[in-house]
């Protein structure tokens, strides 16, 4: 119980110091929002009123105390560009990103696990290297390149799946894109965990003891292999979202990522901030969950604590 | 052991593919065929395939793509260089003093690092990517901002296990002041580490890059850069795919050389602190 108090705190601090960053970022930013939202030809009255409007005009404090004041209201401003709200728009979009990146990431953890075990069983150090030398190759794919030949060849040349759009048929490409890297590094961290695993006295015992090699695989070594994965599962959610803004942008799927890149090119500040203040929260809320989970299904953490 | 002599062999194939790219980049101007900036052939919106001259094939605006790759390679070994030259000092530093000083300045360099690694790196790369001016400098600043945290956390945990050490402990009871200590100590002990680091953070800060000029963000044109390239050839990739498939395999080599190193050194090295 104490354990988990202490997980909360500590993220309630992160997202303070999240919250710190976005603003900052969102200060230095050189060009003028007012200027922005009225247009180039804007005269300085409109301006003016503009800025006090936003709130440009008071103290850097007083703008920050505000904005926190509106964030925890769920309230992260409107765009400069089209009125609409931030939340409303972060909200449009995220089930499409989900969609995607539960995909992706339930295709990367089942391949990773079905190549690394598959590899595992075939011990040798041969299979060792291969495993080593073919996951680093796939890793050092740019994710936007490799969706780009995956459209072209699976898309434009075979004719098997659609160029774009949004469905179940349309996610297959991005989802590949996007899991191949993820899948490679499971795959390798399976392999070599899966290995020690086995070395291990128990694993002979069990295998002394007479159980079925199935029993032994399944309920002694690879739950223990698994473990590692659980955390950087939570690790990889960054690594994942900034995977997801170069996909969604090859494959114009109608996203966070787009809608981050869009605005980015827009200079629509309160978008910016707000899609990447939400993703940040999202990896928080990401690592807490795993964090969690590791006190469920490892009772060695549970026992150290109480 | 096989296993150990294949994974040196790996950190010299690596080590021998950075080499290869770093004496094309420098060689670029003589080993080009053509001027990469100009247009060589007349094949304006209708790229030529490859084929003699153009090897590689030329571009939509009639650009030798060999030319271009060859020059583009330059700008990427200078952009990993400098960025991730940035990102060693800004995790060097944050993470040895976290791990020597210890209590409050480690339990604040360590929050702050918690904050940056909350942040998806790309995401957090492009929106501040928007607020400077485009250029060498703001790229090589963006990726060291977001990429320190990793080198931060390993110096950390590496310092912190070599302050139980007994030599520290003898240079401290000699009155080493703390500069002293950490400079004539502890950080060349933590050398092979930064090596490793380095080389890894080199392949990552090769992929951010890449992923930066992708969406426009990068080495303003009309410099050749790999990304861009790319971005480029989306409008034409159907009718020329040569355009997209060279420029990304030159991206794949120059991360897959740092990569292979990396871990090759790192298997090596693992495996002789084991030994000791």
């Amino acid at each position: 119980m104490i354990a988990l108090l202490q997980r909360l705190a500590w993220s309630v601090v992160i997202l303070f110091g999240v919250s710190v960053l976005t603003f900052a970022i969102a200060f230095i930013i050189p060009s003028d929002p007012a200027r922005t939202v009225a247009g180039p030809k804007a005269d300085p009255e409109t301006l003016a009123a503009i800025r006090k409007e936003l709130g440009l005009d008071q103290a850097l404090p007083v703008q920050y105390a505000r904005y926190v004041g509106r964030l925890l209201h769920g309230d992260l401003g409107r765009s400069y560009l089209t009125r609409q709200s931030v939340v409303q728009a972060i909200l449009d979009r995220l089930p499409a990103t989900a969609y995607l990146a539960v995909t992706s990431l339930a295709a990367a953890v089942l391949i990773g696990v079905a190549l690394g075990c598959l590899t595992a069983l075939r011990a040798g150090s041969s299979t060792d290297l291969a495993v080593l030398v073919g996951s680093l190759v796939v890793l050092s794919f740019p994710v936007f390149w490799l969706g780009m030949m995956l459209l072209y060849v699976f898309a434009y040349r075979l004719r098997l799946f659609p160029l774009g759009g949004f469905g179940a048929l349309n996610v297959v490409l991005p989802a590949t894109a996007l899991a191949l890297g993820t899948a490679a590094y499971y795959t390798r961290l399976l392999h070599t965990n899966l290995r020690e695993v086995l070395d291990q006295d128990y694993v002979r015992t069990a295998h002394a003891k007479g159980l079925p090699p199935r029993q032994v695989y399944g309920k002694h070594a690879l739950r223990n292999a698994l473990l590692p994965l659980v955390t950087l599962l939570g690790l990889d959610f960054a690594g994942l979202m900034s995977g997801v803004v170069l996909t969604e942008t090859v494959f114009n799927w109608p996203g966070l990522g787009r809608l981050a890149v869009d605005a980015v090119f827009n200079q629509d500040i309160p978008m910016i901030m707000g899609t990447v203040l939400f993703s940040s929260i999202l990896v928080v809320g990401a690592n807490l969950i795993v964090d969690l989970l590791y006190l469920v299904i490892d009772p060695r953490i549970r026992y150290r604590q109480s | 052991m096989k296993g150990q002599g294949s994974q040196r062999a790996l950190a010299w194939l690596g080590g021998a593919m950075i080499l290869t790219l770093i004496a094309v980049a420098l060689a670029a101007p003589w080993l080009s065929p053509f001027d990469p900036l100009r247009a060589v052939a007349d094949s304006f919106g209708d790229p030529f395939a490859p084929g003699k001259p153009y090897w590689l094939g030329t571009d939509e605006l009639g650009r030798d793509l060999l030319s271009r790759l060859l020059y583009g390679a330059r700008i990427s070994l200078l952009v990993a260089v400098v960025a991730t030259s940035l990102t060693l000092v800004i995790g060097v530093t944050v993470g040895v003093c976290a791990g020597y000083f210890g209590g409050w300045i480690d339990t604040l360099l360590m929050r702050m690092t918690d904050v940056v690694l909350s942040f998806p790196a790309l995401l957090l790369a492009i929106a501040l990517a928007a607020l400077f001016q485009p250029g060498l400098t703001s790229i090589f600043v963006v990726i060291a901002v977001v990429s320190w945290t990793g080198v931060a956390r390993t110096l950390r945990s590496e310092v912190l296990s070599l302050r139980q050490r007994d030599f520290v402990a003898a240079a401290h009871a000699l009155g080493a002041t703390p500069l002293r200590l950490i400079v004539r100590h502890l950080l060349p002990n933590v050398l092979p580490t930064i090596l490793v680091m380095g080389a890894l953070s080199t392949s990552n800060t090769v992929l951010l890059d890449a992923g930066l000029s992708y969406l426009g963000l990068g080495v303003p044109v009309p410099t050749p850069s790999w990304g861009r390239m790319i971005s480029d050839s989306q409008t034409y990739y159907r009718l020329a795919p040569w355009l997209m498939v060279f420029p990304g395999l030159a991206i794949v080599y120059a991360v897959v050389a740092f990569n292979f190193f990396g871990y090759g050194l790192l298997a090596v090295l693992g495996t002789r602190e084991r030994r000791t």
